[in-house]
């Protein structure tokens, strides 16, 4: 009996999968073609197909926009990674339209599809009130079994957003405090308890799942009075959500998170005064710093044996200095194909290590100034196209780059924004005189209603470590 | 108060009393069912209706209620502000399983579906108190991510320092002395700082191409050998260690790693480290002396008698899946030290599958070490000493003859029918006497045995010593099926003497006991047959015109074998 409705759960899902693939697929094709053609003829056919079964067996179908996600009658579709391009074009198309959702009473024909989407298509998202238009067409035309909702803007009150702070910074500190148990354990010779750290990682990973900018917001705090502890977390956030963007599972993320955790245990061989030293490293030191992803391996194995995690974790400490080309360090005999948790952990590693400057130079980069760095070395230091998705998850203007907007106004990224990769959420620093202003926030993505155009924009970037602000002050 | 209020509110506390006692039962019927899994298997009908009792007092309850909010105490569970569990004890506490890996509150919902339950009580069921499980209770459930249970947990022990997210961001505030000179940034701003060209994100959107090399990606991660990537990069960290104390720091650790691949029962893998280290430790243009004598060194670490024991226990387990060529040929790249152990071992172990790798190591390893072996030839239980016998035999070295010679006279007869076996295998002079004197052994399949291996010397002296016991004047006297086995041995045999023999005592005529000497003619009318010696056709067509039914038939018999 379990087996039976779980079986017909899982087609559900599929169906709803289908559904939503396929409705992504007829509006790209209504985007190119007349109502007439017959690739709109065959994509509405294909929608029809895979959403009137479901929509009668249902007795009604609504799809729902919350976030970056879509939910069919209140349950979230998790989609594979072949239907994430169409899953991604539906959302941002709705979300460019103010729209919300669809609600599907009745089965439908061919006829009142083609309307719906062409309505859909038709609406300029550039123009004021996209959604009541859209609203306003679908009341004008003979459309009676669909209903369109409203985008909601996820808007909490302040007491819940504190909330909400204060628990990623909970996890946040939490997982530094933690990681410096282990590496002290591990310097004690004392066992590790990996439970404990399990248990932090999922709790990164859920907040990366429901907080996951706030979460990316806390690595830009660069603590230097414990930069070994902060870095190890900073980098196992990054690959986390990282690997959330391509698509693992919620247990390949845990894995990724605990492995990229370990990426530095090897520091832990490494003498303080080498590794705390303010000034730049000499040769002698740099031999010994680059001796760290063997000792890290050697760490887990000693630590662990040969099970399925400590493997990995093993072959990404071991890798992770490695490049993608395999001109970095340990030096190897013979070549063998780069971890996949591997590549993703060094692209982290790389613009955590650039943006706090421990290692790499004794002055840091400023977050973009990292990223234009890292796209230079793409394909040579690093995956081009794990690469390319990661500069998509930070932002162009990553969190902490200091920014001049045409309005004179000095500000902080504070956030990047999931639909303009360029538009991100800004901390006012300054007012557009200089004077220093606190507390005020926008959001570059606001358009003028009036003129259809954005309110602000960006038009310089400074680095602002050579401006001793600390960005604690601002994000914390 | 009205008195309608007090009776409306008599009525809710009845509905609330009589919803705690639905809630205490599903309580109990949970602990039941979790007591049931852990004793009996999956389909046993005990737990089957346990099961079957739970789901349904889940699906009353939900009859009026949307959710079950349960909340976990150290030793209590609480519905409601009632406690629905309650247990002072450390053992066998459910509240305080739940607990103490911070359970706070467990939420069972409406729509709660059978295979959800039946994984949670597995779950339950776990025997977290092991080392080797890396899950606790809620990591288990938050890999499940049921649709219809949820929990809360309190993170509060998993550090051992009190997190206190104010005091530390009161702190990260306060930690630059120095405030920001935005001054100087906005006047910097206005000549200096880096012009923004970036028109929109598009640049860096995904396209069809990188979404099927993300998919490639998957495929590769999916399909990845790990472990054998790990040990190539174990050895590559091995082959650049410079310094002798590093090098024998990574070989105790490859040391440590067979011993996990072995509590695994991964043969596969603990094979190819060993061979890995086997094959290293040969290379003498690579290593210098005392680190191949490091590695030799792991070799005989790894075959110590606490990992053997561990092995034991692997193989002993009639529920896990063993390579057994891989566990094989693991043992047999043991050092002959561990020949003893190993012995031990297959005195023990219970189970066929171990003995049949146990055997096939000894008789690899053996060979360096007859002695390390025989020596078990005394103990007392005789199963175990046929099975060393068999594998002296398989090993085939003369110097165990002398050993197996006195065990000839051992009181079990299987015993000393393996050694006959083995002593036919080992073959030479020494043990063909053995085998002659095994003759007269007073078993008869012990003798049969020894004929058997006697024939397969093809050994002159050996056939003469089958015949001479043939034509023994008690020889009658033996058994139907001794007789027949030692004619058939003869038959098989072969050759002009034996011929000659068969077809003498075919021939032979008797007045006296004329029964038994057709039944004589008939056994050599039988191995004739298996000869198929034409030389015998005359004399076996006349032995067929015989009044004996036996000789008759058998004659007939082995005159049509012959001709085909």
């Amino acid at each position: 009996m379990a087996e039976l409705a779980e079986f017909f759960q899982q087609k559900i899902q599929e169906g709803a999968k289908s559904f939503v693939n396929h409705l992504a697929i007829l509006l790209k094709t209504a985007q190119i073609h007349e109502q007439t053609n017959v690739a709109v003829e065959q994509a509405v056919e294909k929608f029809l197909s895979s959403g009137n079964p479901l929509i009668e067996l249902e007795k009604g179908v609504s799809i729902e926009i919350v976030g970056d996600y879509i939910f069919m009658n209140g349950v979230r579709l998790r989609y594979s990674l072949d239907s994430l391009l169409n899953f991604d074009y539906l959302v941002r198309e709705f979300k460019r339209r103010e729209l919300g959702g669809l609600l599907i009473k009745e089965p439908l024909d061919t006829n009142e599809t083609k309307k719906l989407i062409y309505i859909l298509i038709g609406t300029d998202p550039k123009l004021l009130n996209p959604f009541e238009r859209i609203e306003d067409a679908i009341l004008n035309t003979d459309i009676s079994k669909i209903r369109v909702e409203k985008l909601k803007k996820v808007k909490e009150d302040l007491e819940e957003t504190l909330d909400k702070r204060k628990a990623v910074k909970k996890t946040y500190f939490r997982a530094v405090s933690l990681t410096k148990g282990i590496m002290s354990s591990i310097k004690s010779g004392e066992k590790v308890n990996l439970r404990k750290a399990k248990r932090i990682v999922e709790s990164i990973v859920d907040t990366i799942l429901t907080e996951e900018i706030s979460l990316i917001g806390m690595t830009t705090m660069k603590d230097y009075d414990e930069y070994t502890y902060n870095h190890s977390v900073n980098v196992s956030i990054l690959s986390i959500t990282l690997g959330q963007r391509i698509g693992l599972s919620k247990k390949a993320l845990t894995e990724l998170g605990l492995v990229s955790l370990f990426h530095d245990i090897g520091k832990v061989n490494i003498p303080a005064e080498i590794l705390n030293k303010p000034t730049n490293f000499n040769d002698t030191e740099w031999e010994i710093i680059r001796k760290h992803p063997i000792w890290g391996a050697k760490v887990i194995l000693n630590l662990r044996g040969l099970d399925e995690v400590a493997i990995r974790a093993i072959i990404v400490a071991y890798e992770h200095h490695l490049n993608y080309d395999f001109t970095g360090y340990p030096t190897l005999s013979r070549r063998f194909d780069l971890d996949l948790f591997g590549r993703i952990v060094t692209i982290a590693d790389q613009y955590d290590a650039m943006t706090a400057s421990r290692v790499y130079s004794r002055i840091p980069m400023s977050p973009d100034k990292a990223l234009s760095l890292m796209m230079e070395r793409s394909g040579s230091f690093m995956d081009p196209l794990l690469l390319k998705i990661f500069v998509n998850m930070i932002g162009v203007y990553p969190s902490g780059t200091l920014v001049m907007l045409d309005t004179k106004e000095l500000g902080l990224v504070f956030e990047s924004s999931p639909l303009y990769v360029d538009r991100p959420r800004i901390i006012l620093v300054t007012d557009p005189q200089g004077n220093r202003v606190t507390g005020g926030t926008i959001d570059l993505a606001e358009m003028d209603k009036a003129t259809g155009r954005f309110k602000k924009n960006i038009i310089k970037t400074l680095d602002p470590n050579q401006y001793n602000i600390n960005l604690a002050e601002y994000f914390l | 108060m009205e008195k309608g209020d007090i009776q409306g509110k008599g009525h809710k506390e009845g509905l609330l009393s009589e919803e705690i006692k639905e809630v205490r039962d599903i309580v109990m019927t949970l602990l039941k069912t979790k007591k049931a899994l852990r004793m009996y298997l999956p389909n046993n009908p005990i737990y089957v209706n346990a099961l079957t009792e739970l789901f349904w007092r889940f699906k009353s309850f939900f009859k009026t209620n949307e959710n079950l909010v349960l909340r976990i105490k150290q030793n209590e569970i609480l519905y409601e502000d009632s406690t629905v569990y309650s247990n002072p004890e450390k053992d066998d506490n459910l509240a305080l399983f739940f607990f103490k890996d911070g359970l706070r509150e467990l939420t069972f919902k409406n729509g709660l579906r059978e295979d959800e339950l039946l994984e949670f009580i597995r779950i339950l069921n776990l025997d977290f108190e092991k080392d080797i499980l890396d899950d606790d209770l809620v990591t288990l459930l938050w890999e499940k991510d049921f649709e219809n249970i949820s929990y809360v947990v309190d993170e509060e022990f998993l550090t051992d320092e009190n997190i206190d997210v104010d005091a530390i961001t009161e702190q990260m505030k306060n930690r630059t002395a120095v405030q920001g000179d935005l001054g100087r940034a906005y006047e910097d701003a206005q000549f200096e700082g880096v012009p923004v060209q970036v028109t929109a994100g598009e640049v860096y959107s995904l396209s069809d191409e990188d979404l099927r090399g993300l998919k490639r990606y998957f495929e590769r991660d999916a399909g990845e050998n790990r472990t054998s990537k790990v040990i190539d990069v174990i050895f590559e960290i091995l082959s650049q260690e410079k310094e002798f104390e590093g090098f024998s720091g990574v070989v105790s650790s490859l040391e440590r790693a067979i011993e996990f691949f072995i509590k695994e029962g991964d043969f596969r893998n603990a094979l190819a480290l060993l061979e890995k280290i086997n094959d290293l430790s040969r290379k003498s243009d690579v290593l210098s002396e005392k680190a191949r004598g490091r590695l030799k060194i792991a070799v005989v670490n790894v075959g110590r008698e606490g990992n053997i024991k561990e092995i034991g226990n692997i193989l002993d387990k009639e529920d896990t899946v063993v390579d057994e060529n891989a566990a094989t040929a693991f043992l047999k790249l043991f050092d002959k030290i561990s020949i003893t152990p190993l012995c031990h071992l297959l005195s023990e172990l219970k189970n066929i599958r171990g003995r049949r790798v146990v055997i096939e190591a000894l008789v690899a390893l053996g060979k360096a070490d007859i002695k390390a072996i025989s020596k078990h030839l005394d103990n007392p239980r005789w199963y175990f000493v046929r099975n060393i016998i068999h594998i002296l035999g398989r090993i085939g070295d003369r110097t165990a003859l002398e050993p197996l010679g006195k065990i000839l006279i051992h009181e079990d007869i299987r015993v000393r029918r393996e050694a006959v076996k083995s002593l036919g295998m080992i073959g030479g002079q020494q043990a063909r006497d053995l085998l002659i004197k095994a003759l007269n052994d007073n078993d008869s399949t012990v003798r049969t045995s020894s004929a058997r291996a006697l024939s397969a010397m093809k050994d002159a002296s050996a056939i003469e010593a089958i015949l001479l016991e043939v034509n023994k004047k008690d020889f009658f006297q033996r058994s139907p099926s001794e007789k027949k086995e030692f004619f058939h041995i003869l038959g098989e045999t072969g050759g002009s003497t034996v011929e000659e023999i068969l077809i003498k005592i075919l021939r032979k005529k008797s007045l006296f006991q004329k029964s038994r000497n057709d039944e004589m003619r008939a056994l050599a009318a039988f191995a004739l047959g298996i000869v198929k010696s034409k030389d015998a056709i005359p004399f076996l067509e006349k032995a067929s015109e015989s009044k004996n039914r036996t000789l008759k038939l058998t004659s007939e018999e082995a005159v049509r074998k012959i001709r085909t």
